[in-house]
Order: C-alpha cells, then sequence, then structure tokens
C-alpha cells in the first residue's frame, strides 16, 4: 500500500525518463499518424530537433477539432487489430472525439487510476461502489478497470437511481465510492430524507471525486457528512480518462502522472509557457500510450503547476483543482457541454430559432440546465399542443444528442435581451 | 359563404406576470374593444385567443410590439339558451365526420356562441352542415 517507485523518482532520473518516452512518441506519431507528420512538417521541426524537454514548445498544438476533425480514428497510432477498447465524448456539430486503448494504454490507464485508490488506502479487502457513469464516457470504466486489477470488489452501479445506491451502498457495506461531488451531496442530502443515519449506516472511508469542478467548502462538505476522506481526481478522455492527476492525504493538490502526461501550463492567449505557480491553460503530451498518443493537447482548463515536493513523499509535480476553463465549455454533473453543440441541435429542429439563452442552474446539489429558446414567428400555430410536443422534441433531442436533460423554455420571438456583438449565451448561475 | 369565416387572433404569452396585462394595455390604447378573449395555457407559456372587429389592426399593433400573432379562422354558432343547443351542433358536426379542435363560448345578451375551431380543410364541409341544419351563424360584422 505504498507509491510506486515511478512516483517518487528524483526530478533529473524523472526529466530523463520523460525525454525518453517523449522522443519514443514523438518518432511513433510521426511515423504512423499523417496528422502529426504534416503538423510537425508544417512546422518546420521534425523529432530528430527535439533534443531537450523545453524544445517540446517548438512543436504546434493538439485541439479538441484537430480530434473531430480526423473522426472517427484518424488519430490512431495503431491498427484496429491492436485496439482493444474505444470511448467517444458527445459531438458538437454530430461528430464526437473518439479515443481507442491497445492493451498496454488499458494496462497504462490502470496503473495511474491504481495509484490514485492507493493515494485513498485501497487495497484487495476493500468494496467500491463505482457511481461513476458507465458506458461511452470514460469515468466509470476507467475506475472499473483500475480497481478490478487490484482485486478490489467493485460495485458497478453508475450513476443514477439514487435510492438503490443507497440500499446497496448500506447493505453490501462498500468502504468506497467514486462519482462526482454534486452526485455525492445528492446522495447525502436523499439519505437523510430516507432515514438513513449516514456516519452509523454505511461503512464508507474514502471517496474519488472528479469530473466536475468543486470549491474547498464543498468537499469539505462531502468529507464530514459523509465522513470520508475526499480525493479528487482528474482526467479527460481524449489523454486517457480519470486517473491524469489525484489528490493524495497530504494536500488539496493532485499530483500529475508526469512519467505518463508530460505538464505544460500556458498562457491561453499568447499560448506562451506560464512560471510555475502562476494560473494558465494546462497542455499535455501522452508519454506511454499506443492507441491515441497526443502531443501538445489542448485541455482548455485553467490550473497551475508546482514542482514542489509533498509531504506524502511523491515528487511528481501537483496541478491546483481546475479553477476554470479557457473556453465556454459547461460541466453538468459531470458531463461536458458547448453552448455550441445545444446550438447544433436546436438547429435541426423546425419550429425554434437560433436565438436561445442557456442558464445553468443548482437544483439542490445537482446541476440543471435550462434553455430558453425564441420560436419561429413564421411557424406559430394556434395549437397548444403542437407548442408543447415541439418543446419535448427540443428536450428529446438534447438528450438524445448531448446526454443531459435540459428543461426547455419557449418564449416568444425578440423576448431574448440582445446584446451587442458577442451574444450572452450562457447565464450560470451556479454558484 | 366567406364572410362566416371569422378572423381569430392568437398571441404567444410567456408565462411572466405583466405578460398579459401589457397586451390587454396596448389594445386600449389603440382602442381596439373585443368581443371575446380566452387563455388556453401549458405550465409554461400561454394562447391569447381574440375576438375584434378590428382584426386587422389589432394584428399590426400586436405585431409591431413585438407580439407573436397569428391569425386563423373560427366559426362562430348563434344558438338559443336551452338544454341540448351546444349537443344539437356537435352532432351535427360529427354526422359530416368534422372533429373540432377546441371551442369556446361567447357570452350575448340575447343569444349565446360558441366559437369551433376545426381544420382548415373541413371548415367548407361544417358551415354547409350547419347552414343546411338551419343553425344560425355568425358573420364577421355580428362581432
Amino acid at each position: 500500500m505504498t507509491c510506486t517507485k515511478a512516483e517518487t523518482l528524483d526530478r533529473a532520473s524523472l526529466e530523463a525518463l520523460q525525454f525518453f518516452r517523449l522522443k519514443e512518441t514523438l518518432e511513433r506519431v510521426y511515423a504512423r499518424v499523417p496528422f502529426y507528420k504534416n503538423a510537425f512538417d508544417g512546422a518546420g521541426v521534425s523529432p530528430r530537433d527535439i533534443i531537450a524537454l523545453c524544445d517540446l514548445e517548438r512543436l504546434p498544438f493538439t485541439k479538441k477539432q484537430d480530434l473531430r476533425d480526423n473522426y472517427p480514428f484518424g488519430l490512431f497510432a495503431v491498427p484496429m487489430e491492436q485496439i482493444v477498447r474505444i470511448h467517444s465524448s458527445s459531438g458538437t456539430t454530430g461528430k464526437p472525439t473518439v479515443v481507442g486503448y491497445t492493451e498496454h494504454d488499458m494496462d497504462v490507464w490502470a496503473e495511474v487510476v491504481g495509484r490514485i485508490f492507493t493515494m485513498g488506502g485501497l487495497t484487495s479487502c476493500d468494496i467500491l461502489q463505482n457511481s461513476t457513469g458507465y458506458g461511452l464516457f470514460t469515468g466509470g470504466l476507467g475506475f472499473h478497470t483500475a480497481a478490478e486489477r487490484m482485486k478490489i470488489a467493485v460495485v458497478p452501479s453508475s450513476t443514477g437511481f439514487t435510492s438503490r445506491q443507497l440500499l446497496l451502498l448500506k447493505d453490501f457495506g462498500a468502504t468506497a465510492i467514486t462519482g462526482t461531488p454534486s452526485f455525492a451531496l445528492h446522495m447525502a442530502e436523499l439519505a437523510k430524507a430516507e432515514g438513513y443515519d449516514l456516519h452509523k449506516d454505511f461503512r464508507l472511508k474514502v471517496g474519488f471525486f472528479g469530473a466536475e469542478p468543486a470549491s474547498r467548502g464543498l468537499k469539505e462538505e462531502i468529507a464530514t457528512t459523509w465522513g470520508i476522506d475526499y480525493h479528487e481526481v482528474y482526467g479527460l478522455s481524449e489523454i486517457i480518462g480519470p486517473g491524469v492527476a489525484g489528490s493524495c492525504k497530504h494536500s488539496a493538490l493532485l499530483h500529475i502522472n508526469e512519467d505518463h502526461f508530460y505538464p505544460e501550463i500556458i498562457d491561453s492567449l499568447t499560448c506562451k509557457p506560464v512560471p510555475d505557480g502562476q494560473r494558465g491553460e494546462l497542455v499535455i503530451t501522452t508519454l506511454t500510450k499506443h492507441g491515441l498518443p497526443i502531443i501538445r493537447y489542448r485541455t482548455g482548463d485553467i490550473t497551475s503547476l508546482t514542482r514542489e515536493p509533498c509531504a506524502c513523499g511523491r515528487t511528481l509535480a501537483r496541478i491546483e483543482s481546475i479553477a476554470g476553463r479557457s473556453d465556454d465549455m459547461l460541466v453538468i454533473n459531470g458531463v461536458n457541454v458547448f453552448p455550441s453543440q445545444i446550438e447544433h441541435v436546436l438547429s435541426c429542429v423546425q419550429g425554434v430559432t437560433l436565438n436561445y439563452q442557456i442558464i445553468a442552474k443548482k437544483k439542490g446539489h445537482l446541476d440543471k440546465l435550462e434553455v430558453d429558446v425564441e420560436l419561429d414567428e413564421s411557424l406559430m400555430r394556434d395549437d397548444v399542443a403542437a407548442l408543447e410536443r415541439l418543446k419535448k422534441e427540443c428536450e428529446r433531442s438534447l438528450l438524445n444528442h448531448l446526454y443531459i436533460n435540459v428543461a426547455i423554455r419557449l418564449v416568444a420571438p425578440k423576448s431574448i435581451v440582445r446584446s451587442e456583438g458577442k451574444a450572452v449565451r450562457v447565464i450560470d448561475q451556479r454558484s | 359563404m366567406e364572410s362566416y369565416r371569422l378572423e381569430q387572433l392568437t398571441v404567444f404569452v410567456e408565462n411572466r406576470s405583466g405578460e398579459l396585462l401589457a397586451i390587454t394595455l396596448l389594445l386600449e390604447d389603440e382602442g381596439i374593444s373585443l368581443t371575446s378573449i380566452t387563455l388556453a395555457d401549458s405550465t409554461e407559456f400561454g394562447l391569447l385567443r381574440l375576438l375584434t372587429p378590428e382584426v386587422a389592426r389589432a394584428k399590426k399593433v400586436l405585431l409591431e410590439q413585438g407580439f407573436m400573432a397569428q391569425s386563423s379562422y373560427v366559426l362562430g354558432v348563434k344558438i338559443n339558451n336551452h338544454i341540448g343547443s351546444f349537443n344539437r351542433i356537435v352532432r351535427i358536426l360529427a354526422s359530416v365526420n368534422v372533429d373540432i379542435r377546441y371551442t369556446y363560448t361567447v357570452n350575448e345578451k340575447e343569444f349565446g356562441i360558441f366559437i369551433f375551431k376545426l381544420d382548415d380543410e373541413v371548415f367548407h364541409t361544417a358551415m354547409t352542415a350547419l347552414l343546411r341544419k338551419e343553425v344560425a351563424l355568425l358573420r364577421l360584422e355580428d362581432l
């Protein structure tokens, strides 16, 4: 139940390892992924020109759009026969971002998530209720595989069905749980309402939470309410899924598994690196992935980095909890949503216009998304049922395409306030 | 026969306080009288249905003020105030397979008026059937 050698390497050895792995990755993508060959050639840099870690700056960034442009498998660096798992996120313009894993990648994934479970003290004696969404989303299965390999008993409860989750939690006696912070609070609230005693009826001692931002106050509330240690997990499917970074018992900062994921922090506007301790956009290069290696990926997440050693003994650099986004992405109960995705879905519905406003609210502890959308004047009919059908159609389309529940409100034309210049599409009332 | 097509105005009303007032104030300011006003509502919005002798002008001022107003045709039926008179009309319409979208009443001193919303395709059928049974239909100038 201790950390691995890789997590405690001295900086020089770690950087040597990172450089060795970086070179290997660059050679691999240059030879096997036409997108990277073109990008590197375009920038006038060949993998041979990279002779130190800091030379990485000379290479172009990879953006989410590049994954979409190469949908579905264009950025894969191995033939399909070596891919053993495919995950995907919801798409903006109908094109989702697709990620693939080889057997080796699955090992890496299990290892990095396993490190975070170890930080939380999990061993094969534990029972983990995995209340993170399963399916195409990387969260549920990412935790699942890692826990199984550690011989932890996994309860694949996924999200939702809160009453049943509570019943399982009590009867199976899980000692650990995963999920979004908002779901953890929602569960606590329902548990109290259903008459459970949160400290006596459950055996939980630790929780691993992520996929959405949580303030320090929120984390403390979850920890106290449930009487558990709170560990934060950071990850994104483009890099690997959960497991990119996680917090130990000793600080609120998250150790980034930098022997697998090389972090840079840049100024999102100038794209220049910012010094340690200063906030900027996190950029990650995968160092060990085979299926979908990714070079200088713009995560859009705003954070800062410190290489100060941690009291836990790990030497891995740490990032702070994500402070925000460099773009307009919304995180709704752990699911990423771009306003442009909502716009695209609405554009396919006859009867509404593209004058809309997105309002993110808190309902209890869960996020609630409302969209006001102006009716198309020319399609207005003297028919209440038809308008209600139109509302339902919008809601169903959003659920089918983006996997989110949205409450649509039909409003009269020109009733949404027009702003000069860039439209104010999103009103976030959650904080 | 065309004069039996009564033009009804439908205005989209958001469920917000003051929304209805804004519409009625506007019509009052313009001196537009209303023969009938009904509100069909769902949980989140309403459709305000208006009958007025000045339908064209009402529509114009509403649209100018940014309201969503649309006109459509309804059929008005005058009936005597006794039991079974509404039933008689419904029976006649059913006999020629005309479905009623919705209906509402307008009170008059001597007689009652029923307004029927019908699909456009069956409007003529309904009108003919009712006239044949000597049912009194409302004309625009009766409003």
